[in-house]
């Protein structure tokens, strides 16, 4: 999840084609095949392929980050409009949160084991998972993964681009 | 409690924060009989005034500011001033080299005009210290729960990364930032990882002669002005204020990497807006946590908020309790950018 969100990092940070094509290059080249296909997915937006259609409710995973850090709404909204981004501003906000340290673990796994399913369960049990993970998350993984539960993670790389990287072909790509 | 009084200490008139008891201006942006300065940034130390009155270690930057006529008159950090009915004072601000809050007493009443100021450690400045007060003046530039800074040497590492990274691959380096303030607080901060010569503006070397003066201990500068035709800048690293980034002027570095080094660079879309490769977050400036401890240190029951995001700040304050509310003034979120001088 780190390395993925590293990458998302620069692909967002930079403008230069040959910087994204580099790191791009970079990733799938070093990661494990199951990492590289949600990778993948989740680049060009075609995650909800491989689950079930569902968001988190954008207002719940919001109302849950303000209690997170004792935000009222009214400034949680000066905020999101100052940010103009609904997942930077959760991500930036949770950054005041004393982090724990847990071992790293793939985004695959991260997507199989606790985004798919997360879904499926009910929203107390959401919020205390969620508050769970921010407590282990930096900022750029939280932006990442709350990309991911609000819809897709919209970034600025193109289906050229990935092609010309050559992903190498992936279990379910 | 303060003992009471029909007028404010301070107010707002139409050429500054006014002092009706010392008949003094507080950083005003329109010439006053006496100016009251809190630091040598554009938007706060402004030519026209009859006299000043400065913090003394601003007083190499502010005779640069105000040219050479102006009549400065200079207290050290701490030293009390009687100005008519009241005492002035300056306290370390940490913003920049020589910046001040401005303590003001009458009769007891004590308030502190916070001037522009950082709780983070820099090496190029006087460290802030918090004043007790009735009433605290505070800046709001980064008045909202999003600004908060990661630690100064992290990001310092994070420019050095930057810059050797781009030196492998055999480009320039073209970091900017302003002219005041935060350029000698790079070259502070880098000289404490590495020890080569970087390339700054003009308008930074002329400032940064300033803090040598001083004694603050920065990496070796090399004016650009000093270079000749074709000289070569690959794998160097170049500081220089935001408005000489033109293409013409770029051209002279052949293969170059831009960053940028601001508190805005924190959100992405000021990033890009900026259109530089990079933006490394340092501002001189508090952030949020920052600004909520020094409210709560200043021990103020009364603050007034002002630039940036006065007005959220005031009203999170009203609702921890707190009399709160906001001031209207005119300073920028930073120096201006337009720097004088040629290259």
């Amino acid at each position: 999840m780190k390395r993925f969100a590293a990458l998302v990092e620069v692909l967002e940070r930079t403008s230069s084609v040959h910087e994204k094509a580099a790191a791009l290059d970079g990733y799938f080249r070093t990661a494990p095949p199951a990492d590289a296909a949600w990778a993948l997915d989740l680049l060009i937006g075609r995650q909800r392929e491989r689950r079930p259609e569902r968001r988190l409710p954008v207002r719940l995973l919001a109302g849950w980050a303000m209690e997170a850090v004792g935000v009222p709404n009214w400034l949680f909204e000066e905020c999101q409009g100052t940010v103009g981004d609904l997942a930077e501003t959760i991500a930036l906000l949770l950054d005041t949160l004393p982090r724990r340290r847990e071992p790293e673990l793939p985004l695959a796994v991260w997507m199989e084991e606790r985004v798919v399913p997360l879904h499926e369960l009910p929203a107390k049990e959401q919020r205390a998972r969620l508050c769970d993970w921010w407590a282990v998350l930096d900022r750029g993984q939280v932006f990442v993964l709350t990309r991911i539960l609000t819809g897709a993670l919209q970034v600025g790389v193109s289906k050229d681009l990935l092609e010309r990287v050559q992903a190498p072909a992936a279990p379910g790509v | 409690m303060p003992p009471t009084s029909s007028t404010p200490l301070l107010r707002i008139d139409d050429r500054g924060l006014f002092c009706e008891a010392g008949e003094f201006h507080i950083d005003p942006w329109k010439p006053v009989e006496r100016a009251v300065i809190s630091h040598g940034h554009g938007d706060h130390a402004r030519p026209g005034s009859r006299r000043y009155l400065a913090p003394a270690p601003s007083l190499p930057i502010l005779e640069r500011r105000l040219g050479s006529g102006a009549r400065i008159e200079t207290a050290a950090f701490g030293e009390t001033v009687r100005v008519r009915d009241v005492t002035v004072s300056f306290h370390p601000a940490g913003h920049i080299l020589g910046s001040a809050q401005v303590r003001v007493e009458r009769g007891g009443e004590v308030w502190v005009f916070s001037g522009d100021y950082k709780r983070a450690a820099d090496p190029s400045c006087e460290p802030f210290e918090p004043v007790r007060c009735h009433t605290f003046i505070t800046e709001a530039t980064f008045g909202l729960p999003i600004y908060v800074w990661d630690d100064t040497p992290v990001v310092a590492r994070e420019i050095l990364e930057w810059w050797e990274g781009n030196r492998a691959a055999d480009r320039t380096s073209v970091l900017f930032c302003y002219a005041l303030g935060k350029a000698q607080r790079i070259l502070a901060e880098l000289a404490r990882l590495t020890d080569r010569p970087v390339w700054v503006h003009g308008a930074i070397e002329t400032l940064t002669r300033c803090y040598r003066q001083t004694g603050v201990a920065m990496l070796p500068t090399r004016r650009l002005g000093d270079t000749v035709r074709g000289q070569p800048f690959a794998g160097g690293l170049v500081l220089a204020p935001p408005a000489a980034g033109g293409s013409l002027w770029m051209r002279r570095f052949g293969r170059a990497a831009t960053s940028f080094a601001s508190g805005w660079m924190r959100l992405r879309q000021s990033r890009r807006r900026r259109g530089c490769d990079r933006g490394f977050v340092l501002s001189d400036h508090a952030d949020w946590p920052a600004l909520l401890r020094t409210v709560a240190d200043t021990g103020a029951s009364r603050v007034l908020t002002t630039h940036g995001s006065a007005a959220p700040l005031a009203r999170y304050l009203g609702e921890q309790g707190l009399d709160a509310g906001t001031l209207a003034t005119p300073f920028a979120e930073d120096e201006g950018v337009g720097s004088a001088g040629e290259t």
